[in-house]
């Protein structure tokens, strides 16, 4: 491992070659950020955040400011304690109030990024879209096609009767 | 937030799928989910069954009627959608007046044959399908259904009542009273039966992965009409071979009653016979109840005896660390045969719901014997006012063989190993007559002084009358005398009571009441005679000779103590007893402060045990439950 670096912020490259500076404990709320400075000591040149473009960083970055201080997750904690609840809170739904595709690229990048309390908040968003709705609306709303056959779909709904109570 | 470009959700890749489709609480809207296109069925069926799972059979009442037969068509259906459940519960399936659909109906005709062959593979009789499939015979589905899932199950929930109907339809018939019953009269827990003692042969290895098994009497059950049918609830045997299990942590049975019709029949009772080869006969080397003591056990239940309980190729569970008996009128009993077979306990729950009437009053009759219907222990019962005073006749919930020093002999060998002890007893009482003395002390007495032979014990959970003991006292009322002259249990303090390495003593005050005759209610004065303390600043309402000990308990405890917690639950009838019988909020308070200066974090809570109206029977009276 290299030498801890005393850097205060690092700059980071979108896949549209948008070069943004930021302060460093901002960009290491992503773990793979993190790991990287800490593999490669001072880093002078942007880092190329290959699979995400300009705005959907801006708007990471803009979550990682805002969270800064917030704890960070145990390496061991397991999914449990993100199952207990869908609620989210009003910033992070206020910062989640965009649109679909934006919402879906944000996930993407927080996934690709490792910052898991974004890709939780950002999968909690998109749980609470389906919550209530039926096949048709789910469909609607995320505009997805029904590649069911008619057979298929009662096939489907049998396997699945049991639980069909609400 | 419409995306009518770029990506969409099912293109997001799996893993981050299955992230949004565990944040979906509901059952129903993963079912929705499902039913959206190919790739979302994929995941939503995948975290589907991968949940733990209840349904609720079809009882006429539940409003859910095919959700058994349902789960089953698709265990059979699809095992491989199936094969990951880690968790069922079935609710109801032994409620009365199930309705009758067969499952041929429900089922293709190529899902029926699965299931006829896996019925057969579990070596249901060919007229057990037969039942199966006109739905006569529920537990048939339940254990078909069990069998399948068997592989994957860590949890199992599973409320039971064994040959409901059977043993209804007897009593309520000898009874000549009309009752509609459609559940067929072949009803019982055979099938299960069956399917668990599969459990005994090695090479079926069925539920290698069950960590925990909650068996439950569903409380349903409208209240049996005679005094047998009260105890006749559940027969042990169906149940037993789960300990067998060799990944099992944790068990926990509730309301489990006495064997039922079919084993009291016989004096003695013949072999019992099993697909396993195994047979337990009545021979030496098997292990049977032994009603040793039959002094104060009904007759009927002496054909027990020589009741089998378990194979003898059966040594022991070394896995199993936590056994919870919850209102089990056999248990004290049973003890003496599980215990022994089970090397690494650590967590015993035992505790005794024991109603005391007065012979003279039939429980029939009593509203409160019906709150507890099917939930009793036992039955104390009090001998007819007129005539010499005898000792009480103690069914059953006989707690001297537990521990009873110096014996103590089923404990004993946890002496250095048991690590939570939750000994509780529920004393309910109707009808007694207030010139009776109860003489419980001879039962209780030895619970208290044997507890600080377990060093070990970090946890421990138990009645104040448990704990202190209830002193013999010639005359009722007992509180006309002062607690002082009670002799030991009243002088004896209470760090001698308990284990020195204790962490936690939670202490339930569940105060019977006249049947104790309010034994710790009131302090004495110098004299001898009663405080009536609620001329006092300090006053804790009920049981004020009790927190007056517990006070002396946490003056007395020094720098360095282990125990970090205390906790007193003020346990009331919400009918007989009201609010003023609460301790006084201060007094709890300063009671809390005391504790906080020993560095003992105290918590009281007052609980009520309620008794809610839950329905009219026929006649218009209310029939009663007991919530606990």
């Amino acid at each position: 491992m290299a030498t801890p670096s005393t850097q205060a912020t690092v700059k980071l490259q979108s896949n549209d070659n948008v070069v943004i500076e930021v302060e460093r404990a901002i960009a290491e709320r992503s773990v793979l950020i993190k790991n990287m400075l800490e593999d490669c000591g001072e880093v002078t040149d942007a880092i190329p955040i290959s699979n995400v473009n300009e705005s959907i960083l801006r708007k990471v970055i803009e979550w990682c400011e805002h969270h800064k201080n917030d704890p960070v997750a145990a390496e061991n904690e397991n999914d449990d304690s993100r199952k207990k609840t869908t609620d989210i809170d009003e910033w992070d739904q206020k910062f989640m109030n965009v649109d679909q595709e934006m919402l879906f690229e944000i996930i993407l990048a927080a996934n690709f990024l490792d910052i898991k309390p974004l890709l939780d908040t950002g999968c909690k968003t998109v749980a609470n879209m389906i919550k209530g709705k039926s096949p048709e609306e789910i469909r609607k709303l995320f505009n997805i096609q029904n590649d069911f056959t008619p057979e298929e779909e009662e096939q489907i709904r049998r396997e699945n009767e049991w639980a069909e109570d609400r | 937030m419409n995306s009518s470009r770029g990506i969409h959700l099912d293109d997001l890749p799996n893993e981050i799928m299955s992230a949004i489709i565990t944040d979906i609480p509901g059952t129903w809207d993963l079912v929705q989910l499902a039913l959206v296109n190919r790739k979302l069925a994929r995941v939503a069926q995948r975290e589907l069954y991968r949940r733990p799972i209840t349904v609720t059979s079809i009882g006429a009442y539940s409003g859910k009627r095919w959700q058994l037969p349902n789960l089953l068509r698709t265990a059979i259906a699809r095992p491989d959608l199936t094969k990951t459940v880690p968790s069922l519960t079935i609710r109801r399936w032994t409620e009365q007046d199930q309705r009758v659909k067969p499952l041929t109906t429900l089922f293709r005709p190529e899902e029926f044959e699965e299931l006829e062959r896996k019925a057969a593979e579990l070596g249901l009789p060919a007229d057990g399908i037969h039942a199966i499939n006109a739905q006569l015979m529920v537990d048939g589905i339940v254990a078909v259904l069990l069998y399948l899932l068997s592989p994957s199950l860590m949890h199992l929930d599973l409320p039971i009542s064994d040959n409901l109907s059977q043993d209804a339809f007897r009593i309520y018939r000898n009874d000549n009273i009309p009752v509609e019953l459609t559940l067929h009269a072949e009803q019982d827990s055979a099938c299960i039966a069956r399917l668990f003692h599969r459990i005994y042969k090695p090479s079926q290895n069925l539920f290698p992965k069950l960590e925990s098994v909650r068996i439950r009497l569903p409380s349903v059950f409208d209240p049996p009409e005679t005094y047998q049918a009260l105890l006749r609830t559940y027969s042990p045997t169906r149940i037993l071979p789960l300990f067998a299990i060799s990944s099992l942590k944790s068990m926990s049975i509730s309301g489990m009653g006495l064997p039922s019709l079919e084993f009291l029949q016989p004096e003695t009772p013949g072999p019992i016979e099993d697909d396993s080869g195994y047979s337990s006969s009545g021979s030496e080397s098997d292990i049977s109840v032994p009603y040793s003591d039959t002094s104060d056990t009904p007759s009927f239940l002496l054909a027990h005896r020589n009741w089998p309980i378990f194979p003898v190729s059966f040594k022991s569970n070394p896995t199993l660390k936590s056994l919870h008996f919850h209102q089990s009128l056999l248990q004290p009993k049973l003890l003496q045969h599980i215990l022994p077979k089970l090397p690494s306990l650590e967590s015993l729950t035992l505790d005794y719901h024991i109603l005391v009437h007065d012979e003279e009053r039939p429980p029939s009759h009593d509203a409160s014997l019906l709150s507890y219907d099917n939930q009793l222990d036992g039955l104390l019962i009090i001998p007819p006012a007129s005539g010499p005073i005898t000792p009480p006749t103690l069914h059953l919930p006989d707690v001297q063989p537990i521990v009873y020093p110096p014996q103590i002999p089923l404990l004993t060998p946890y002496r250095n190993t048991l690590k939570a002890l939750d000994l509780r007893a529920y004393f309910l009482y109707a009808g007694i007559p207030e010139d009776y003395t109860l003489d419980a002390g001879r039962y209780i007495k030895p619970i208290g002084t044997s507890l600080p032979l377990f060093p070990a014990l970090k946890k421990l959970t138990i009645s104040w009358v448990l704990l202190m003991g209830a002193p013999r006292a010639p005359d009722w009322p007992h509180s006309l005398w002062s607690w002082t002259q009670l002799g030991e249990a009243a002088r004896m303090p209470l760090a001698a009571r308990i284990p020195d390495g204790l962490e936690e003593l939670v202490i339930w005050d569940d105060d019977a009441g006249g049947l104790f005759g309010n034994l710790w209610a009131l302090p004495a004065d110098e004299e001898g005679w009663e405080l009536w303390m609620e001329e006092e600043d300090k006053w804790y309402g009920r049981s004020e000779g009790m927190w007056v000990k517990l006070e002396e308990f946490v003056e007395g405890l020094r720098d360095g103590t282990l125990l970090r917690r205390l906790v007193v639950v003020t346990l009331q009838d919400g009918e007989v007893e009201s609010e003023w019988l609460r301790p006084r909020e201060e007094a709890v308070r300063g009671f809390a402060e005391m504790c906080g200066e020993v560095g003992v974090e105290f918590e009281w809570r007052g609980r009520v045990r309620e008794f809610s109206v839950q329905r009219s029977n026929d006649e218009g009276e209310a029939v009663y439950r007991g919530l606990d």
